[in-house]
């Protein structure tokens, strides 16, 4: 037996055939994948560049500023240096109404007449670490303040009655 | 036409199909009776031999020229080819004829192929044979193609493949001796 005889046959003209078969396949293959291909690293890039842009301003949204702000407004709180709420406004405005000895008071009076009540509190607070209310403190938390008002100033104050 | 020359070609878009289309022509008849004689069939080599080349050509730019352009074709028909079969032998899993019976009676009836008796025992033979028996097998004997090439189609050590391959023809000998008192020279 002759070696290597090869059993397996073609069609005639069969390779020709195939090489126009498979140029006519690849001419049909999309052109537009080269794109991808041809801007594969500066896609790639472009890509690292945006993430990188992303991380920044999740980062840059994330700063601390609110708590600043929460920081500046437990300070006013703190020194009373605020302007009085709205709710604080009515009361004292109805007080004027029912007092007419208060009535002359500016409200910028009153408000710093608790910065003054309050400023003593403090000072008693800090001088000598014991701490009441004066007469005229206690008058002024009745008449201007609602108990939940009261409660909030003594808390931030740390007042005991 | 030098490998350098060619990949010239092939690597700069203006020129690549010229490139791809000397790569065909260069390559078509080898790559496709490496196909054949692992499928048997013609109708499958002819559709796996248009779709390697089809692969060659979407993944010339991956071409790296880490070896020769030969090495880099052979390996893409062998694996394919071998996806290929595997998937074929899945669908036989749970038959009761086995995916090689099945090869063998599609040759039969196989109109591009001179089933002699002979023949037949051959194929049946060499398709009873391991996976990389097999293969190596197929590459040395049909394709004539040397140790050293192979080593680097299939990743292989130079050494191993002859080892396959001499096991692979004493194994087909035994087959066909007990069959037939014709001996087919093997020898390299």
């Amino acid at each position: 037996m002759a070696k290597k005889d090869n059993p397996f046959r073609v069609p005639e003209n069969y390779f020709n055939e195939l090489e126009e078969e498979i140029l006519k396949k690849v001419n049909q293959i999309p052109k537009k994948r080269f794109f991808f291909t041809e801007y594969k690293s500066v896609l790639k890039y472009a890509a690292l560049v945006l993430l990188l842009l992303g991380i920044s301003g999740l980062l840059w949204w994330n700063l601390p500023s609110k708590n600043s702000n929460l920081k500046q407004e437990y300070v006013e709180l703190k020194t009373n240096k605020s302007t009085p709420s709205q709710l604080e406004s009515e009361l004292i405005a109805e007080q004027k109404a029912a007092n007419p000895a208060a009535q002359n008071q500016s409200t910028t009076d009153i408000t710093s007449n608790q910065e003054t009540s309050i400023v003593k509190t403090k000072n008693l607070e800090q001088d000598n670490n014991e701490f009441f209310l004066s007469e005229e403190e206690l008058e002024y938390l009745e008449n201007y303040l609602q108990d939940d008002i009261i409660n909030d100033y003594l808390t931030y104050n740390e007042v005991e009655l | 036409m030098t490998d350098k020359e060619l990949f010239d070609l092939l690597k700069h878009k203006n020129t690549q199909e010229k490139g791809f289309s000397i790569l065909v022509h260069n390559y078509k008849e080898r790559i496709y009776w490496q196909i054949r004689h692992l499928v048997l069939s013609h109708d499958d080599a002819n559709d796996l031999t248009q779709e390697v080349f089809i692969r060659i050509f979407q993944n010339i730019d991956n071409f790296k020229q880490e070896s020769s352009i030969a090495t880099w074709i052979y390996r893409i028909a062998l694996n394919h080819t071998l996806n290929f079969i595997k998937s074929k032998a899945q669908r036989y899993k749970s038959s009761v004829k086995s995916f090689e019976d099945s090869m063998l009676d599609n040759l039969k009836a196989d109109k591009y192929f001179d089933s002699t008796d002979i023949e037949l025992k051959l194929q049946k033979a060499i398709l009873s044979l391991p996976e990389k028996q097999r293969l190596v097998f197929n590459l040395r004997y049909y394709d004539d193609m040397p140790f050293k090439e192979m080593e680097q189609v299939l990743n292989t050590s130079e050494s191993s493949l002859k080892s396959s391959y001499h096991f692979a023809t004493k194994k087909i000998q035994e087959s066909l001796l007990e069959e037939e008192k014709v001996k087919f020279d093997f020898s390299d």
